[in-house]
């Protein structure tokens, strides 16, 4: 199972949550057949490749998830030396977004569903 | 990814972060700010050329295992990628306009918004470059440069055009991470 990683901050910002008064609804009965199954993560894994410089990785890593530059460069390392490593995981949107965003700065990345 | 080691026989690129918000990268000769300026044009004319064999390097795929996701996804961001990368290499075509010669140099200074345009360009014309000359996993150790130096060898000009461009990929980061926080 690959080790996951913090939530880090978006690297755009959010919109805050408006106060709101909640109108009076309908109580609907729940269908206790269903059975919800909590939705897996997916997770964002970049590729070593012998073209990208490693201080550039880095740096992306640092510049797009906010982390700092020590797990920044571990990650980077992994990716270095054990061929890739998981950078986030989180929900399918803005798993899409980073990996877009990692495309933009030349890294290789792809996303799947956490196993 | 590759360790940088210091290549010999090709000129040395150097930037640094001067004060405030300015990056000043040194060239050897005004040809050089003329070759960049010129492979920023070509990197622009490849974006409109999606037959290119090496452009697969920048347009990555997303979703190894689901073509539906894949083209979904490709139909969603496509634009705004390419979009990006020609706008890298046409604000690096501006900064290399603006060069100044100096003392046995050539000088080009700039602001931290243009420099991280250059930045990514350069990362581009790499990949491409790289993929073109199929390079591999620690092919910048020492003894490999000698060999891509070595007059016999096929490709010495364009893998000196390589580590020329390493090397100032890897200064111009230095330079921009000096006035990086996180």
């Amino acid at each position: 199972m690959i080790s996951r990683v913090l939530n880090p901050p978006l690297p755009f910002p959010v919109l805050a949550r408006a106060e709101t008064i909640t109108a009076p609804v309908k109580e609907e009965t729940p269908d206790t057949d269903k059975v919800a199954e909590p939705e897996r993560p997916w997770i964002i894994i970049v590729w070593n490749d012998p073209i990208n410089l490693m201080a550039y990785v880095t740096y992306v890593l640092q510049k797009l998830f906010g982390y700092g530059r020590a797990k920044a460069h571990k990650l980077m390392m992994q990716v270095h030396v054990e061929g890739k490593s998981v950078v986030w995981n989180g929900a399918k949107e803005r798993c899409e977004a980073y990996v877009a965003a990692l495309h933009e700065h030349g890294l290789w990345a792809t996303m799947q569903k956490d196993d | 990814m590759k360790r940088l080691r210091t290549p010999k026989r090709i000129r040395i690129p150097d930037a640094t972060a001067l004060g405030g918000d300015v990056i000043e990268i040194l060239l050897s000769h005004r040809e050089d700010a003329h070759g960049l300026r010129n492979l920023a044009e070509h990197t622009i004319e490849l974006f409109n050329t999606p037959t290119e064999p090496t452009m697969w390097r920048l347009f990555q795929t997303t979703y190894d295992d689901d073509p539906v996701a894949e083209a979904r996804y490709v139909e969603k961001t496509r634009g705004r990628l390419i979009a990006r990368k020609r706008e890298d290499a046409t604000r690096a075509i501006s900064v290399f306009n603006t060069g100044k010669p100096g003392l046995a140099s050539f000088k080009i200074r700039t602001d931290r918004a243009h420099a991280l345009n250059v930045l990514g360009f350069l990362n581009d014309a790499r990949l491409i470059m790289g993929t073109r000359l199929n390079i591999q996993q620690g092919e910048t150790r020492r003894a490999e440069i000698r060999r891509f130096a070595s007059p016999d060898h096929p490709d010495r000009l364009p893998r000196n055009r390589y580590l020329f461009l390493t090397h100032l990929e890897f200064k111009l980061l230095a330079a921009v991470r000096g006035a990086f926080s996180p």
